[in-house]
């Protein structure tokens, strides 16, 4: 009996070897990846001085189908939601990393209202901005934001969600599969005054953003992590 | 008599156009092509080097591999191809970069001689052990016409793999790649064969 025993715990074992191994080697729900930009990327934004204002522009959070790339109704998946919470956090992120003077430019007494229709302009344009090679029209429009009295910087965030087939089970053959949606969140720094990427991050999320989530404050930490002061 | 002969004739010639419509192939679509483009009007293709556009590049993806893929299946099509080499080509690009490529880019993009670039971009590739294994991929494939400036075919694949309980648990490594060899399969199955040469 015992030798059955010990038999049955040994196959398992073996069995089970192999992929406890490459389960090692299985991917994250949350990944982090260094900046695309070579110079920006976890750069100290100690490169500017304590006195310049950030502004936190409005995140540009898209929702699309997985597939076909078709824009979906972000007010269907609480983007709103998305939106809110990553402007709070970055907020409340900020001054840790010694940028005090940091502002949502909807909330900026100091903005009038026409530097107010040009930073929604901008946020709008976030994901241009993040790209590798940056809209030549986006980055014009962000010297419309630079002051002669002080220095400024805008936040930029840009959160795109790909909305996928969910996970199956098929019972007559065994097999499994997983959901495709997936969340890029995106942040960069600018100067609004030469347009240069002070510092950006990307995090990836293997699944729909939920504010309310654990995973979400996780995301937004490792978003941060890198903007050392 | 008569009428019985009559519903039997009709009810034949229904089930023969079923039938027939049952039978009858469609080709399957890109998800944006130009308008009056199909890929059999394409002389040589050039190959650029497969971009590696993945958020999370832990798992490893052979990009020399993969454009071979892709040469193999154009050369099975009757395509004439060259395989550009040098991941310098596509350095630094990301997903947002190749959403939509300028004029300039895709004009600065190859040598001076190509017309027509074909393009395949790996956005995502994941693999998951649960009480099975899971791996996902996710890959785009673009034609750009390099005299226009142009995209002039788009498509995409979501390849899914995955098998459950213990022999799925042992089968976890080889996941990502049966996911990434089913997207890729279905973004070139679309690009149809060139007619035979007399």
């Amino acid at each position: 009996m015992k030798t059955v025993l010990s038999r049955s715990v040994a196959l398992v074992a073996i069995t089970l070897l192999p992929a406890l191994v490459g389960g090692c080697a299985t991917s994250s729900k949350i990944t982090q990846a260094g900046g695309s930009h070579e110079l920006a990327s976890g750069a100290a934004p100690g490169l500017l001085p304590s006195s310049t204002r950030i502004r936190v522009l409005r995140p540009e959070v898209v929702y699309e189908h997985a597939l076909t790339e078709a824009p979906l109704a972000v007010s269907a998946f609480g983007g709103a939601g998305v939106e809110a919470a990553l402007v709070a956090k970055a907020l409340s992120s900020l001054p840790s990393k010694g940028l005090a003077r940091a502002a949502y430019y909807a909330d900026d007494a100091e903005l009038t209202a026409e530097q107010k229709a040009l930073a929604e302009r901008v946020g709008m344009l976030a994901s241009r901005l993040l790209r590798a090679h940056p809209d030549p029209q986006a980055l014009a429009l962000l010297e419309g934001l630079a002051e002669t009295d002080a220095p400024v910087a805008v936040l930029a965030h840009y959160v795109r969600v790909k909305v996928g087939p969910r996970g199956t089970w098929d019972p007559n053959t065994g097999a499994i599969t997983s959901s495709a949606s997936s969340s890029v969140f995106r942040a960069a720094l600018f100067d609004c005054q030469t347009g240069r990427r002070l510092w950006d991050n990307l995090v990836l999320l293997r699944r729909l953003p939920d504010p309310d989530s654990r995973d979400f404050d996780k995301v937004i930490q490792l978003l941060y992590s890198n903007l050392n002061p | 008599m008569k009428t019985p002969l009559a519903l039997t004739l009709t009810l034949t010639l229904a089930g023969a156009a079923w039938l027939l419509s049952a039978c009858s192939t469609t080709t399957p679509q890109p998800l944006r092509s130009a308008g009056g483009f199909s890929p059999v009007s394409m002389d040589t293709v050039y190959v650029l080097p497969v971009v590696d556009a993945r958020t999370d590049k832990k798992l490893d993806l052979k990009v020399d591999q993969l454009q071979k893929t892709m040469t193999d299946s154009l050369k099975r099509k009757r395509y004439d191809t060259v395989v550009l080499s040098g991941s310098h080509l596509m350095a630094g690009l990301t997903d947002e970069d190749l959403r939509d490529p300028t004029h300039d880019w895709i004009r600065q993009t190859g040598p001076a001689e190509a017309r027509w670039m074909m393009l395949l971009v790996v956005t995502e590739l994941s693999r998951k052990l649960t009480f099975g294994s899971t791996g996902n991929a996710e890959v785009s494939l673009a034609i750009l016409d390099r005299h226009q400036g142009t995209v002039v075919w788009e498509d995409k694949a979501l390849g899914r793999a995955g098998q459950g309980g213990l022999l799925g648990m042992m089968l976890v490594s080889t996941m990502d790649d049966e996911a990434l060899a089913t997207a890729v399969r279905q973004v070139m199955h679309k690009i149809p064969s060139k007619p035979k040469r007399t």
